[in-house]
């Protein structure tokens, strides 16, 4: 909780140079920082991700999850719309759903039983009027004005965002023309909710931020495809942000030889192996294909908690919930398509192994956000990053040996917390 | 065979398993299942509400030896030790196919600045074979409620 005006002292906080290549260590450790970014971006007019639309089937499903810090409610209502609210009592703001998921067409806290429907409207007070006529709520109390605190709702493709500001653009105005149709690539079709697998860092969100914006660090920290000599020859690789903020982003490798049919190039690069190691069961990388162009990699960064991740065939949003300065939870929502066949299906099972808390070519990330968060703690004040790769400006457009989406993402930041370049 | 017997042999390969794994012997750890058997992980919370995505889905031998010599000699993670705790033994079902077996079981996790927490709680659901080499698993399903893995995993359970 923020106390109005604390975070004024911020206004002038010094920021090295304007390019976002250097980054003052403090935004990862202040708590002050935190409190600031959850009023300014959290609850500030940007979308999140929420659910699929799959997780909530029928009226009255609904999931407890995030926005930023904030406790959210998401549901079905049974118009069969889907309807979001801040997890907090309007009374004396005890947390009203205290499960995971259910179905529920009344959501009741359970301090003194102050009741709301889906839509998280005011049904019901006890003892409103009292008890023998005395006591009870003021005469001129009203229900419709004292309901849970209502969260912006878009459904885009089976994907449901919520927002906690009135101030933020449409969903599609907010990604841009640029970002959009990625969005569009991966949910061309319906989707099924897989489940999730979660872990927590000790680290500031903003370190997996850069992480995910990082292509230069992929084959150099993971180094699962190149121990197993699962290289690609001639890889076309993507590195895009959006054109409004630069907050947003696109990254994707393509494998060049995709003439070939689903699968073979992943047998095809096992043949050719130099002198090293092969996998002794390489089932978990036959490929099959479904888009046109068949990225082995897209990793898709919406703006602040949203990482939208296809590798080979294996599909899941990545949630980010900030918990404190150095701590955040990661969730990897896993999906597939609802027409997947029993053997597309237990492909994308397998290749869950890549990516997760477990995955191969993932687990290192929580890792170097831990060591960094772990060495910058003890920092003085005015120690900054150092990111240059790639040069000083511009979208490197089709590099994957660059930082340029990291710095957008600075810049970005910087605007939205008051900093501006 | 014998109940108690059967109860001695099942504790006896437990035991060599939870050592293997606590003593960092990584490369032992898949000789205890059959060539075609299924090592697999799975959050409680997936596990209740019919979710089928796993933290960890290896359903060869060949597939767990990949795992092993990842961690050897590709991933990067920070130096850990297992302490496993079993009980609750129960031979659920004996047919002509094999066992199944459940147990509960706890991880404790020591790091290298020497604090241990407890890093899992779960249960393992077992199909245990027999096999020239005495009892093996055809299955070990881990249904672990600690659904919130702290940092990262690296090593099975
Ligand atoms: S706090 Fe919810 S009813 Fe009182
Ligand atoms: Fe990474």
């Amino acid at each position: 909780m923020s106390i109005p005006g604390a975070s004024s002292a911020l206004d002038d906080f010094p920021w090295p140079s304007s390019d976002g290549g250097e980054v003052p260590y403090a935004v990862f450790t202040s708590q002050a920082i935190f409190e600031r970014e959850q009023e300014r971006i959290y609850r500030g007019p940007t979308w999140h991700f929420l659910a699929l639309a799959d997780e909530l089937r029928k009226p009255g499903d609904f999931k407890s999850t995030f926005i930023g810090t904030t406790p959210v409610v998401v549901t079905r209502t049974r118009d069969d719309d889907i309807a979001a609210w801040v997890n907090r009592c309007a009374h004396r703001g005890a947390m009203v759903c205290r499960e995971l998921r259910g179905n529920a067409r009344a959501h009741r806290c359970v301090y003194h039983q102050w009741a709301y429907d889906e839509r998280g409207r005011l049904r019901g007070v006890p003892f409103q009027k009292g008890l023998n006529d005395k006591t009870g709520m003021p005469a001129d109390f009203n229900m419709a004005e004292h309901g849970l605190p209502l969260v912006r709702v878009e459904e885009h493709r089976g994907v449901v965002f919520g927002s906690l500001s009135q101030a933020a653009p449409s969903l599609a105005d907010y990604l841009g023309p640029r970002m959009l149709p990625w969005l569009d690539r991966i949910f061309h079709k319906p989707v099924e909710y897989l489940g999730c697998t979660r872990q927590y860092a000790k680290s500031n969100w903003k370190l997996y931020y850069e992480n995910v914006k990082d292509p230069y660090h992929a084959s150099l920290l993971h180094l699962f495809h190149t121990t197993f000599n699962i290289y690609r020859s001639n890889m076309r690789g993507r590195s895009v942000m959006d054109d409004g903020l630069g907050v947003h982003s696109i990254i994707t490798t393509t494998p060049q030889e995709d003439d070939d049919t689903a699968g073979d190039y992943q047998k095809h690069d096992i043949a050719t192996y130099r002198a090293g190691l092969k996998l002794a069961d390489p089932s978990m990388l036959e490929v099959r294909r479904e888009f046109e162009e068949q990225t082995s990699n897209n990793i898709h960064t919406l703006f602040p908690s949203t990482v939208i991740q296809q590798i080979h065939n294996t599909m899941a949003v990545r949630q980010v919930l900030p918990k404190s300065a150095g701590e955040f939870e990661l969730v990897f929502h896993f999906f597939g398509y609802q027409d997947d066949d029993v053997a597309l299906r237990r492909l994308r099972l397998k290749q869950a192994n890549l990516a997760g808390p477990a995955g191969y070519i993932s687990m290192e990330d929580t890792e170097a956000t831990e060591l960094v968060q772990r060495a910058i703690e003890s920092c003085a004040a005015g120690d900054s990053s150092y990111m240059a790769m790639g040069g000083a400006d511009g979208d490197g457009g089709t590099s994957l040996i660059s930082e340029h989406m990291i710095r957008g993402f600075w810049r970005g930041y910087r605007n939205m917390m008051g900093w501006g370049a | 065979m014998d109940e108690r017997d059967l109860y001695f042999r099942i504790e006896r390969l437990f035991a060599n398993y939870c050592a293997t794994l606590d003593e960092g012997e990584l490369e032992a750890w898949p000789e205890f299942f059959i060539e075609d058997g299924l090592y697999q992980m799975i959050a409680r919370e997936n596990h209740a509400y019919g979710y089928p995505i796993p933290l960890l889905l290896l359903d060869s031998q060949g597939m767990m030896k990949d795992r092993v010599y990842s961690l050897r000699n590709a991933n990067i993670y920070q130096a850990h030790r297992y302490r496993h705790a079993q009980s609750g033994i129960r031979i659920t079902a004996r047919g002509g196919d094999g066992l199944r077996v459940s147990s509960s079981y706890i991880v404790v996790q020591t790091l290298n600045e020497g604090v241990s927490h407890i890093y899992q709680a779960g249960s393992y659901y077992d199909w245990l074979v027999e096999t020239p080499q005495g009892l093996r698993f055809k299955e070990r399903v881990c249904v672990y409620d600690t659904s919130r893995i702290a940092t990262l995993l690296a090593t099975p359970v």
